[in-house]
């Protein structure tokens, strides 16, 4: 399948547009602004997306369902706050309701009560590129994926993990204690092995 | 603290990442967007049409109804004013009916001796059981009441046939010489030494050489049920025979004309037969990898699939037939209707996501999806151009409320179509028409109600059934499978009389 590898560029472009009027074009029904907005926005959302899935067509999949979801509300956004992150917002959402009704996703996606374990302290050096990591995390089991992803990256608290997930909350820190020291590991070995191999090169 | 690093270390990392979705994203999400214009359109137009249909409709019955009521209305005026006359002059209170060409040899009889009023209700009952209008009562009692209140020796109701009657009818000045072409009813009355004579003319009544006299005098008796002498058995029969033989040529007349509607049925479209089964096999999902062959970031080609897939169950959607017909009396409780219809059926499906055209240059079509997930819900249209061909038998007697039950047979021809067919290895869906059967055949059933029967735009309504007796496909997804439909049918009859 082929990638859009104008679409970077097309991005830069539009570093300095006015988003508001973005968004009330949108509300217009306008395509071009339609596509602005999407244009603009997709290369990070599908980054967010790829984060959760285990393929990239799942996550084009929560992408689509998630930019669908985007213009049917896009009337609800408030110009208070920033487009970006209402956008991300969906799009997890979309992507925590793809795992939930998805048959594959929704096997892996159980949360067993685990013995707690204590928190690594540990803080690998990260020689890896941005989507190296990625791949890292999407190779996790899915329930401990989807919590590294939602403390980890999104930020949120495990109370509110706990509250999304219908999980409890020592649930989700257990998961995410594993689920730390187990990248952890992945991130060192694969450091150390990005690192060899560009020696070896050189 | 270091944790905390952590934590902020993958999130700038993460915070980098950017990849760019394929294009085939973008295209399902417009057409999304567009779709649901559409269908806002398409609600629209189809919300305007009602309300034109049922404006019209309601426009088309209303005049029709105040011409009946204004009819009734003139009617009661008449009458009234009848009423008023016959109280101020008493000669109205003695009348009698006599064949009119010998009013004195009645009159002296004293056969028909009865009030003016009388025979007005019962020669109005007499018509009514002919089936004439409400316009031909009006016009007698109008003609009659007027010439009464004048004072007029003789008054003469003429039925204009130019609405109701055959037009060859004519109404001769003189109501008492023998006709050859119509039956006479006169209404003589005498009041104070004047003698009264009314005529009326019956048109469209068939004529009974040499008889004119007798049964126009049996009519009025037997009407009257008055047993003067004249056998009763006789002027029964002729009364029956004047009155099958005036139905006769009505009905004739009406069956020689065929009428136009306009038909729409609204159902559901359903597949059914052939031995393939439709059922997928969730088990072959479980062999697929995921990761690496479905990644439309791999370069694969169709010869890096080793699984076989199966199609997802097709569900049974919504179908409607919208056309016009024409409709003719084949004898007095049947009917036979021809017609021509644009027939739509759908099917749904669920299906994964639209693939470029490039990964599978073997399948030539541009409407490719994927079976690897079932995220999308596909709509599998079919377009038909049909001729239906029905008999309709009229159940019971009622006509107030006619019940039909109509069976026929359609040809229908295959116009268009945007339906996939599944390809079990690497399972994909695709589009090809090829496999269709493009002309079927199809047997039809259904039960109808004329509503407003006696309107002037009835409206039959009522459950509908078909059955495609031809096989969609030979081969392919629907291979071996007929289409059926069922669902409420409405007709509406325009200009009828």
């Amino acid at each position: 399948m082929q990638r859009n590898g104008k679409m970077d560029c097309q991005c830069n472009a539009m570093h300095q547009i006015d988003f508001s009027q973005i968004v009330k074009d949108c509300l217009k029904r306008k395509p071009e602004a339609q596509r602005m907005l999407y244009q603009h926005f997709a290369p990070t959302m599908l980054g967010v997306c790829f984060r959760y899935t285990k393929s990239m067509n799942d996550a084009e999949e929560v992408l689509q369902i998630g930019f669908i979801k985007v213009f049917e509300r896009l009337h609800q956004f408030k110009e208070e706050g920033e487009l970006a992150g209402w956008i991300r917002k969906i799009m997890v959402n979309a992507a925590l309701n793809y795992l939930k009704t998805n048959q594959r996703y929704r096997y892996d996606l159980s949360f067993e009560e685990m013995p707690l374990h204590l928190v690594s302290t540990e803080n690998p050096e990260m020689n890896l590129r941005a989507k190296e990591l990625a791949e890292l995390i999407r190779q996790l089991p899915t329930g401990f994926q989807t919590i590294f992803n939602l403390y980890a990256v999104e930020g949120y608290k495990h109370k509110e993990i706990a509250a999304i997930l219908g999980i409890s909350e020592g649930t989700s820190r257990s998961q995410y204690a594993r689920a730390r020291m187990i990248l952890t590991e992945w991130i060192e070995k694969f450091s150390f092995k990005e690192q060899n191999d560009r020696y070896g090169t050189k | 603290m270091e944790q905390n690093n952590f934590e902020k270390k993958i999130q700038q990392k993460l915070g980098e990442l950017k990849i760019p979705p394929s294009d085939a994203v973008w295209e399902h999400i417009e057409k999304h967007i567009n779709g649901r214009k559409d269908r806002k359109k398409i609600i629209l137009l189809f919300l305007v049409f009602i309300s034109l249909a049922s404006g019209g409709y309601y426009i088309l019955n209303s005049i029709a109804n105040d011409t009946k009521s204004k009819n009734q209305l003139e009617t009661a005026i008449v009458e009234t004013g009848s009423k008023q006359t016959k109280k101020e002059d008493s000669s109205f209170n003695k009348t009698t009916i006599s064949p009119g060409n010998d009013s004195e040899k009645d009159s002296a009889s004293g056969v028909n001796s009865t009030t003016h009023k009388t025979q007005f209700q019962k020669i109005e009952h007499n018509k009514i059981e002919r089936r004439t209008t409400n316009t031909f009562t009006t016009i007698k009692d109008r003609n009659l009441a007027v010439d009464s209140k004048n004072g007029n020796n003789k008054e003469t109701g003429t039925v204009d046939d130019n609405k109701n009657l055959p037009a060859n009818k004519q109404t001769l000045p003189d109501g008492r010489q023998a006709n050859s072409q119509k039956n006479e009813l006169d209404i003589n009355s005498s009041a104070k030494g004047q003698e009264k004579n009314t005529s009326i003319v019956v048109a469209g009544i068939e004529n009974i050489p040499g008889k004119n006299e007798a049964s126009h005098n049996e009519m009025v008796i037997q009407n009257e049920k008055m047993a003067d002498g004249i056998s009763a058995d006789s002027s029964r029969d002729l009364s029956q025979k004047t009155r099958v033989s005036s139905k006769k040529s009505k009905r004739n007349q009406q069956n020689q004309k065929w009428k136009i509607g306009v038909t729409f049925s609204g159902g559901t479209s359903m597949i059914g037969g052939g031995g393939k089964s439709a059922t997928p096999n969730l088990s072959s999902f479980a062999n697929m990898d995921f990761i690496s062959v479905a990644s439309p970031a791999n370069n694969y080609s169709l010869s890096s699939f080793s699984n076989y897939f199966t199609p997802s169950s097709m569900k049974n959607s919504m179908a409607f037939i919208a056309g016009i017909f024409i409709e003719k009396n084949i004898s007095r409780k049947n009917k036979l209707d021809l017609g021509i219809s644009y027939k739509y059926y759908s099917l749904t499906n669920t299906t994964g996501n639209k693939i470029d055209f490039n990964i599978a240059p073997s399948l030539s079509t541009e409407n490719l999806y994927s079976s690897w997930s079932n995220s999308n819900t596909y709509r599998n249209n079919f377009h038909y151009i049909e001729i239906p061909v029905s008999l309709k038998f009229q159940l019971g007697h009622s006509e107030s409320l006619p019940i039909y039950w109509s069976v026929g047979m359609n040809v229908s021809q295959l116009i268009a179509s945007n339906s996939l067919q599944f390809k079990s290895s690497p399972g994909l869906y695709y589009n090809d028409n090829s496999f269709y059967n493009k002309t079927q055949f199809g047997l039809h059933t259904g039960f109808s109600a004329l509503l407003f029967a006696k309107a002037k735009v009835p409206v039959d309504i009522g459950p509908y059934f078909i059955y495609n007796t031809s096989r969609m496909a030979d081969d392919g997804l629907y291979g071996g499978k007929h289409f059926s439909f069922i669902g409420i049918k409405a007709g509406i009859l325009l200009g009828k009389k």
